[in-house]
């Protein structure tokens, strides 16, 4: 027999928790009691870990979950095609990209322009203010007001939501359950299963469903204004269009719900003649452009 | 009543003769005793309280938790932590693959007898849920477990003669055995705060223990006689499991947790059959008996208080100290066989574990974990000149994990390796006592997702 003695003698011995449910209930309700009458001064912020500070949607108003949201995307269309590193040529973009981005009506964002080194003739504009454009599209370009044409159609995208709509992007505490503040709620690095997946979403129209045919048709009315009050040459976006619909080969494989090059340009001509645009000179900017961008 | 009283018929063979020999074949009696001390102790670590780390975070850094335990695994250390995990809802899950080995010295003509325990399985689930006021919660945990299959065969033995006291040679003695043993805590946890600082919070476990033992024995001296014991026995135990705990900010950065938890068993059904043929039983039957009671055990009263520094958002510093009462519980079994009963108390110490542990970001997608932490036996240290005394081991272990985070979840790899040195009694009626040698390792995955 293991222990009788032992515990013959420890049978009798005092047990303070024998009780134990009142035990519980006395120090729940003591420890209660006391610390119930401490001034709440203490925030519970010390908690969070490293990965719990890092920014992501849970605290923040909408705009700054579309800037979050783009700077993904923007670093997935990096990562795809990888930067043209031209310091000269970059900050002429930058130039040329501001000037019509000042047309957007969205002072709270802050537009950047990039070169992407492929030869693929495409623009692409991430929420949030970023903007690309392939160096392929420049090497298709003419003068500067071909650029600040396409710069100009990609601002729009931005300007006018397109992706933040489709995807429902939003902040924290009105987005339905969709809207990426849920998704997102609390801050945590392990909550953002949801995120990658809209990323993904985003990446999914940018590189292969493109976006709605009635954006891109308000993006070209749009980016004719743009120009035209910046000053350039009001049809340099169809002369560009038109430039390379014969190339179409070179573009990306858009599909279905992206118009054909022939219904943009005919959806710019309507809007050219619309705003009597037609046959309105302005500058064109060509020595400039052919000084800043040097595409080998 | 004694061991060897109510096994009398059964090892009759062993009775009055030399205690070399005796030790050897009471060496067997004591792997295959009919008696309650199979199926209480020994196995999935009775004698011990930490033996198994659960949880992520926490399995990291020793188990020293009790003032952090702001994620899944807090509904197992200090439910009231719950309150403070980030985001709406977070679950975690943890894989572990455990070894253990205990390893007895000079114990079979002068060899050591090697016990090796390794498994495989889920240990820890744990969700947490927004409601109300506070956050709800359910997990699921294995805090001890077990599965030996052993294989052993042992040749050439010396001993002697138990009838003539004639020296002999054991030439073959077969251990063929396997036992499962494991634990299982289940249940609900709710956490509120009071004020922003302080939270309470309990969890309700169910616990469920399952054991099953099946071991074959033989052993084969040179004169042409054997003796062989065959055992099956089942443990089945149900009860709950409640935990207190609380969590308050004295400070900024500072955190205590205190937590009280105790186990009582409601049901209990343990069944030990032993079918036995003794050296010289000739011809005659084995002898079968089966041995069965529902009395229950008696679980110590746990307090772990617990404090955690958080100097920055890459680092955090804890500490834990575990007390755990002193439990004794008598358990009557009765032999349906042949009527008789038997009695055995079983006495568990005051017992005290200490855990320390820390946590460091170097970046935001990488965390490191690393702790220090004891497992002391809940057995009095051996006395020399006492029989029937249980073993003592205390043991001390360090654990590290690494956890990399992704956009959508984290990922933790860890382990923990504890190791102690004590002594044993394993021949039933002998005072002599063995060195013993007793290693555990622990080697865990583990994912997180929050949404």
């Amino acid at each position: 027999m293991k222990n009788s003695q032992e515990s013959g003698v420890r049978s009798q011995e005092f047990k303070p928790f024998n009780q134990l449910p009142i035990a519980y209930c006395l120090i729940i309700s003591l420890f209660t009691i006391h610390f119930s009458l401490f001034a709440a001064y203490a925030s519970d912020d010390f908690r969070k870990r490293k990965p719990q500070t890092e920014e992501t949607f849970g605290e923040v108003d909408d705009i700054k979950a579309e800037v979050i949201f783009g700077r993904e995307l923007a670093a997935r269309i990096v990562g795809k095609y990888g930067l043209y590193e031209d310091k000269n040529l970059t900050r002429y973009i930058n130039l040329v990209g501001k000037s019509v981005s000042q047309y957007a009506n969205r002072p709270e964002i802050e537009f950047r322009f990039a070169v992407l080194n492929t030869d693929m003739v495409n623009a692409f504009a991430a929420p949030g203010g970023y903007v690309f454009v392939t160096n392929g599209a420049l090497k298709a370009m003419e003068d500067e007001a071909e650029l600040a044409a396409v710069l100009a159609h990609e601002v729009a995208h931005v300007a006018e939501r397109h992706i933040v709509k489709e995807l429902n992007i939003k902040g924290s505490e009105e987005s339905p359950t969709t809207g990426l503040a849920r998704m997102m709620g609390g801050g945590t690095d392990v909550m953002r299963g949801v995120f990658t997946e809209m990323v993904d979403r985003a990446v999914e129209i940018l590189f292969e469903k493109g976006l709605k045919k009635q954006d891109e048709m308000d993006s070209d009315s749009i980016a004719t204004m743009a120009i035209t009050n910046a000053g350039y040459d009001p049809t340099a976006l169809k002369r560009y269009l038109t430039k390379i619909s014969g190339g179409e080969k070179y573009t990306m494989t858009i599909v279905e719900t992206h118009p054909s090059f022939n219904d943009r340009i005919k959806g710019l001509d309507a809007v050219l003649a619309e705003n009597q645009l037609t046959d309105k000179k302005q500058s064109i900017v060509k020595e400039r452009f052919n000084e800043n961008v040097k595409i080998k | 009543m004694s061991k060897s009283n109510k096994t009398s018929g059964q090892w009759s063979v062993v009775s009055g003769q030399s205690v070399r020999f005796k030790a050897i074949l009471l060496f067997i009696s004591s792997l295959l005793t009919p008696h309650s001390s199979l199926l209480t102790e020994v196995r999935a670590d009775d004698l011990h309280y930490n033996n198994i780390l659960v949880g992520e975070r926490a399995a990291g850094m020793g188990g020293a938790y009790t003032a952090v335990s702001d994620d899944p695994s807090g509904l197992y250390y200090n439910p009231a932590g719950i309150v403070f995990a980030p985001g709406r809802s977070f679950s975690a899950s943890v894989n572990a693959f455990q070894y253990s080995q205990k390893e007895y010295k000079d114990v079979l003509g002068g060899n050591g007898w090697e016990r090796r325990s390794s498994n495989l399985q889920p240990n820890y689930f744990g969700i947490i849920q927004p409601l109300g006021e506070g956050k709800v919660g359910f997990s699921y945990a294995v805090p001890d477990s077990r599965l030996e299959d052993q294989d052993q065969t042992f040749y050439n033995i010396p001993g002697i003669d138990p009838s003539t006291g004639l020296p002999l040679t054991i030439t073959r003695y077969v251990i063929n055995m396997n036992d499962t043993d494991y634990t299982y805590n289940f249940g609900p946890s709710y956490a509120m705060k009071i004020n922003d600082n302080l939270s309470v919070g309990t969890t309700l476990y169910v616990h469920y223990r399952d054991r099953e033992l099946i071991s074959n024995q033989l052993v084969s001296v040179n004169d042409g006689r054997y003796e062989w014991n065959n055992v099956y026995g089942s443990l089945t135990e149900w009860g709950i499991k409640p935990i207190v705990g609380m969590m308050w900010t004295p400070a900024d950065k500072v955190s205590l947790g205190l937590t009280l938890s105790k186990n009582y068993i409601v049901d209990t059904d343990r069944r030990l059959q032993t079918t036995y043929r003794g050296l010289d039983y000739g011809s005659n039957e084995p002898a079968y008996n089966v041995w069965e009671t529902d009395d229950n055990r008696e679980f110590p009263l746990t307090a772990t208080i617990g404090a955690a520094y958080f100097p920055s958002e890459s680092l955090l510093l804890s500490a834990d100290v575990s007390y755990y009462s002193n439990a004794d519980h008598t358990i009557t079994y009765k032999n349906t066989v042949t009527g008789a009963t038997s009695k055995e108390s079983v006495s568990q110490e005051e017992t005290l574990n200490v855990a320390v542990g820390a946590e460091y970001y170097p970046t935001e997608r990488i965390a490191f974990r690393g702790g220090l932490f004891s497992n002391m036996a809940n057995t009095p240290e051996l006395s020399s000149g006492k029989a029937e005394q249980r073993e003592h081991i205390d043991m001390y272990g360090a654990s590290l994990s690494i956890t990399r985070f992704t956009r959508a979840s984290s990922l933790t790899l860890g382990g923990s390796y504890s190791m102690g040195s004590g002594e044993a009694q394993l021949f039933s009626g002998s005072t002599s006592i063995q060195d013993v040698d007793m290693r555990n390792f622990t080697a865990f995955i583990s994912a997180a997702f929050s949404y």
